[in-house]
């Protein structure tokens, strides 16, 4: 038989037999009370050898552990004892995902996709592994159904959909801030979707749209300075002079208006030279503008 | 007519059956508790609606709020309650009472947000044995607080061995374990190692669905979106709950930390604290030098904390006790910890070295913070226990009781045998911080959501 180094399967083997030798990045790290676990299935391995289901599970907390080759092994394993335990390409999946083996995580992936066309874990799987491909459409078809099948999706996933939109260039932005409104309907004022909101359309030049995110989110909090300096930061570059200018004195009064020892914690204390720095820049700008002007 | 009888006797005995057979099989049990409102769950062993009886006399029960749809799994929120006010409550159906209706079925709302109360919270850690170790720690507690109301309790995570599944849960949480305390206080849980469900199908964990969390800001706090991590207020005090079991959220620019930078940020609250399960700091059962879970905790969390005015870190995973002197500054290995890091290198008590001081109530940067692992309440097993941050180091079951009262905190850890084997006390805003002679921390984060590719 012919051996074809370049054939998927053998590849893979190599592939794995040489990071293996080289040692896997970040392998067999440290995570505690993972080996009595481990060696808790090995032991009822010994007993029940034939048990796909324990090889599938010692094999995820290898791959837990960082310890690839072992988790290969496992789950090669129960793939061999039952053939019809699917979830093991999801579990390989996830593996070669952490060990940045992207082209193999899609692999096992798309075969597993295949038999469990809806299972939201592996459709977020695979797109993570297809934003690293430079995938980024196929990456967000992914990502649009998974979101989609999800009864309570997490804010991260919102996010990193936003991410491979973005990847795709300027054209998709809108699309991605709409996917962040999406995530904002089912999942409430998410700070983290907000913020990516905000930043997107600060770069889009869609600085109103951007204010009135930070005047909903600020609702949620009691201490308005951080809130007001963005205002601020966003009006300036959006070229609108007098109101930054207001928006930043207010900010400084908002910073008066605290407590002594709070005014004076650095983080405070840091905010408030910003500020001041701005208003010096703008008030020079002005002056600038004012001279030119008497010309 | 003899055959009547009979039949009339048998479909009367099936619809008996049918009608007597809903019995509550978990809980009642207390989530998402705030000073307007309360979440009342419980689980019946056959479907039903759901009717949460409530009022101010545990004789009267005026009020009442009902669910449609018949479910097993009950959840029924209250809302347009007072604040501080002790709620008497009855669970069941429509039809009828299953639980409750009793002066041991009870809740007292929070207080408004930002008002004082001397509060109690009692702290579990890793407590999910199901074995008379966890039996004699919740005993010790229960005889320690006697008529003493606890106000919140936490779990700091490994809630149920060895894999979080739902009937382990029941055992190690709902069935002749904490009963007495789930129908009166609420709860308040993190997720530990153990509690992943480990199972080959893929899926959100038992753990997400036995408890309510809040993810819309409800308690208090940012939203987060997710109940994975979520703050919550209690009065004056602001209770960041951390996931230390998720990897991709402990990874640096997870949205887990963009949420937290602005959580802390919109704190105004007298006390800050924070839980999860993998701690910063130790060495007991586990290594917080070696362990990957630890050291990036250790790394992602204390700087933002500690710049924002942390007091309090509890975390669990190694099974002992471990509590540290007031501390800022240390995010490297134990050997990096230098002493201008200790704030205080006293041992906190105040009838020997003293309480730690902390200059300013409320969250004020670098002020120092204690960190505590208790993480023993269901089982204890050994370790080097050499940490040089920890003022002690204990093989001892046990939990943890924290008492809050205006701008004094104490904490007092008893074992299963309800013997005090530490303690000590943070005051804040009376006096000045002691001088040491250290390097200024780093300098605080440029918090922004980065969009670019990561």
């Amino acid at each position: 038989m012919k051996l074809d180094f370049f054939s998927p399967p053998n590849f893979v083997l190599i592939f794995i037999g040489l990071l293996c030798f080289w040692g896997f990045p970040q392998a067999s790290s440290a995570h505690g009370d993972i080996h009595e676990r481990i060696e808790a299935l090995t032991r009822k391995i010994k007993l029940a050898s034939s048990n796909a289901e324990l090889y599938l599970r010692r094999a995820e907390l290898y791959r837990h552990h960082q310890d690839w080759q072992s988790a290969l092994n496992d789950y090669e394993r129960a793939a061999q004892l039952n053939p019809a335990l699917h979830v093991v390409d999801l579990g390989r999946g996830r593996m070669f995902l952490a060990a940045g083996m992207y082209e193999q995580a899609r692999s096992v992936l798309d075969r597993f996709l295949e038999k469990q066309p809806d299972n939201f874990d592996a459709l977020i799987t695979r797109g993570r592994a297809l934003r690293q491909l430079d995938e980024n459409l196929l990456a967000v078809a992914d990502f649009n159904r998974a979101l989609q099948k999800m009864a309570e999706p997490k804010p991260e996933y919102f996010i990193e959909r936003a991410k491979a939109l973005v990847a795709q260039g300027d054209d998709s932005v809108d699309a991605a801030i709409r996917g962040l409104d999406e995530g904002l309907v089912k999942l409430g004022q998410v700070v983290t979707l907000q913020l990516c909101a905000i930043e997107l359309q600060v770069r889009a030049g869609h600085f109103d749209a951007a204010l009135k995110r930070i005047e909903l989110i600020s609702r949620q909090s009691r201490r308005q300075e951080k809130w007001t300096f963005r205002s601020a930061e966003i009006l300036r570059r959006a070229g609108r002079v007098v109101e930054a200018k207001a928006k930043y004195v207010a900010a400084l009064e908002q910073i008066e208006s605290l407590p002594l020892r709070r005014q004076n914690t650095r983080s405070i204390v840091g905010l408030g030279t910003k500020i001041r720095l701005a208003l010096d820049e703008l008030a020079g700008q002005s002056e600038l503008e004012n001279t030119n002007a008497s010309f | 007519m003899l055959r009547f009888k009979i039949v009339v006797v048998a479909l009367c005995l099936v619809a008996t059956q049918l009608g007597l057979a809903q019995n509550v099989v978990r809980g009642p049990y207390l989530q998402i508790g705030t000073h307007t409102s309360i979440v009342i769950r419980w689980r019946t062993d056959a479907s039903t609606d759901s009717r949460v009886s409530f009022g101010t006399s545990s004789g009267n029960l005026t009020q009442a709020e009902d669910v449609s749809g018949a479910t097993k799994e009950h959840e029924v929120m209250l809302t347009g309650l007072s604040p501080d006010t002790k709620y008497y409550y009855a669970v069941g159906t429509t039809d009828g009472v299953l639980a409750g209706g009793n002066n041991a079925h009870f809740f007292v709302t929070s207080p408004p947000p930002g008002s004082s109360k001397p509060t109690r919270i009692w702290i579990l850690g890793d407590s999910g044995t199901a074995n008379s170790d966890a039996r004699n720690v919740r005993d010790a507690y229960y005889q320690f607080t006697g008529n003493r109301h606890t106000d919140l309790w936490l779990m700091l995570g490994d809630n149920a061995y060895s894999n979080g599944s739902d009937s382990e849960y029941q055992k190690a949480v709902f069935e002749n374990m904490y009963e007495d305390m789930l129908i009166k206080s609420v709860l308040w849980a993190t997720l530990g190692n153990h509690d992943d469900g480990t199972s080959s199908n893929p899926g959100p964990y038992p753990y997400y669905d036995i408890f309510s969390l809040p993810k819309r800001g409800e308690a208090g706090g940012m939203t987060s979106g997710t109940e994975a991590y979520y703050s919550f207020d209690y009065g004056y005090i602001h209770f960041i709950c951390l996931n230390s079991a998720t990897d991709n959220l402990r990874s640096a620019n997870s949205a887990m930390w963009t949420w937290l930078e602005e959580d802390l940020a919109a704190n105004d609250k007298d006390w800050t604290i924070a839980f999860w399960h993998h701690p910063p700091y130790t060495k007991g059962s586990h290594d917080s030098d070696k362990e990957s879970e630890l050291i990036e905790m250790r790394e992602e969390a204390l700087p933002r904390l500690e710049s924002s005015g942390i007091d309090l870190v509890l975390g669990g995973h190694s099974h002992s006790y471990e509590r540290s002197f007031l501390i800022d500054g240390h995010y490297g290995k134990s050997n990096s910890f230098a002493s201008n890091m200790a704030l205080d290198q006293g041992d906190g008590k105040e009838d020997k070295d003293g309480a730690y001081k902390k200059a300013t109530l409320g969250p004020a940067e670098h002020e120092g913070a204690v960190y505590v692992v208790a993480g023993s309440s269901g089982k204890k097993k050994s370790g080097d226990f050499d940490h040089p941050i920890m003022v002690t180091s204990q093989q001892e079951l046990g939990s943890l009781v924290l008492d809050i009262d205006g701008n004094r905190l104490n904490v007092t850890f008893i074992n299963e045998r309800g013997d005090t084997k530490d303690y000590f006390t943070i005051i804040k805003g009376d006096g000045s911080p002691p001088q040491v002679d250290r390097q200024p921390p780093a300098p605080p984060m440029n918090i922004k959501v980065v969009i670019s590719e990561d």
